[in-house]
């Protein structure tokens, strides 16, 4: 073991990759891809979901797609740097598929990526005032006719 | 164990956390977040890179070298408004590294984009030329084998 190791290297990393895998198959549709930390809130009416991407080209590592209220993200991330000693890093194929709420707007997207965090921004197709129901009385029909 | 009193995270991200770094005991800088890294050389310099989505590198990014270590501390901090769903982790996150015997801490640099902190430190070409050293083993006459 060189010097130049980091501390962290060995069985820690192994595991931490292995033990990473088996839960992408609860994220997305293949075993490959790996899963993306997310987090989602609404702001200022529209609704904010962030995916934790760090070291992505935003310009050819990342698609970003929206079906319905289907919001998918595609993320590649290509291994740079031969003769490297160590890393702890995911490499290869990270993906997200994440139900938007109902009322969104799939024409009104925007995304940004900063700092290795992808922000997609959806607005809401207009508001919508209440609707009132009307309430039937099962069994009253009878009594205007 | 702030990872797991962070109730609105949900029980899938304390897996998450917990996947991510399953020696936190190992963990040199207790109670704080852990950081993913990887490093190599590239040119004839040691290259550090440390995975820190999602901070800002002009305020909340600290970088250290002293007697060979190079810590990294860093500060995220959360602008999300009130209770919502969210797998990322917030607070301190910090680690230290050993770098290589023939790198120079007077010419360390550290560049930030894209959510990778990478640190860039020149190799001394005389530590590099430097030779092992035999140390000869002496026999103690005294200290009987137990």
């Amino acid at each position: 073991m060189s010097a130049q190791t980091l501390p962290g290297q060995g069985p820690g990393s192994d595991l931490s990759d292995w033990a990473g895998s088996p839960l992408s198959t609860l994220h997305g549709p293949t075993a490959v891809t790996q899963p993306i930390r997310t987090e989602e809130f609404p702001r200022d009416g529209r609704y904010m979901v962030r995916f934790e991407l760090p070291g992505i080209d935003p310009e050819h590592g990342l698609d970003v797609s929206i079906e319905a209220q289907v919001l998918t993200v595609h993320a590649e991330r290509a291994a740079s740097a031969a003769g490297r000693y160590h890393t702890e890093f995911r490499y290869g194929t990270f993906c997200s598929h994440m139900t938007l709420p109902a009322g969104i707007d799939d024409s009104d997207v925007r995304a940004t990526y900063e700092n290795g965090i992808l922000e997609v921004s959806v607005g809401f197709a207009g508001t919508h005032p209440a609707r009132k129901i009307n309430v039937a009385i099962a069994g009253d029909a009878g009594s205007e006719g | 164990m702030n990872a797991f009193t962070h109730w609105e995270k949900g029980p899938l991200a304390d897996v998450l956390d917990w996947l991510d770094w399953p020696m936190t005991a190992l963990h040199p800088i207790a109670g704080h977040h852990f950081m993913r890294a990887e490093d190599c050389v590239e040119d004839g310099r040691y290259v550090l890179r440390a995975e820190l989505p999602g901070v800002d590198p002009e305020k909340d990014i600290d970088v250290t070298a002293a007697n060979g270590v190079l810590t990294i501390k860093a500060e995220r901090h959360r602008d999300t408004p009130g209770r919502h769903h969210s797998e990322f982790r917030y607070g301190t996150f910090a680690r230290s590294f050993a770098l290589p015997p023939d790198a120079d801490e007077d010419h360390i640099r550290a560049i930030y984009g894209h959510g990778i902190l990478e640190i860039t430190a020149d190799l001394k070409q005389d530590a590099a030329e430097r030779e092992s050293r035999h140390i000869p083993v002496m026999v103690n006459q005294h200290i009987k084998p137990t």
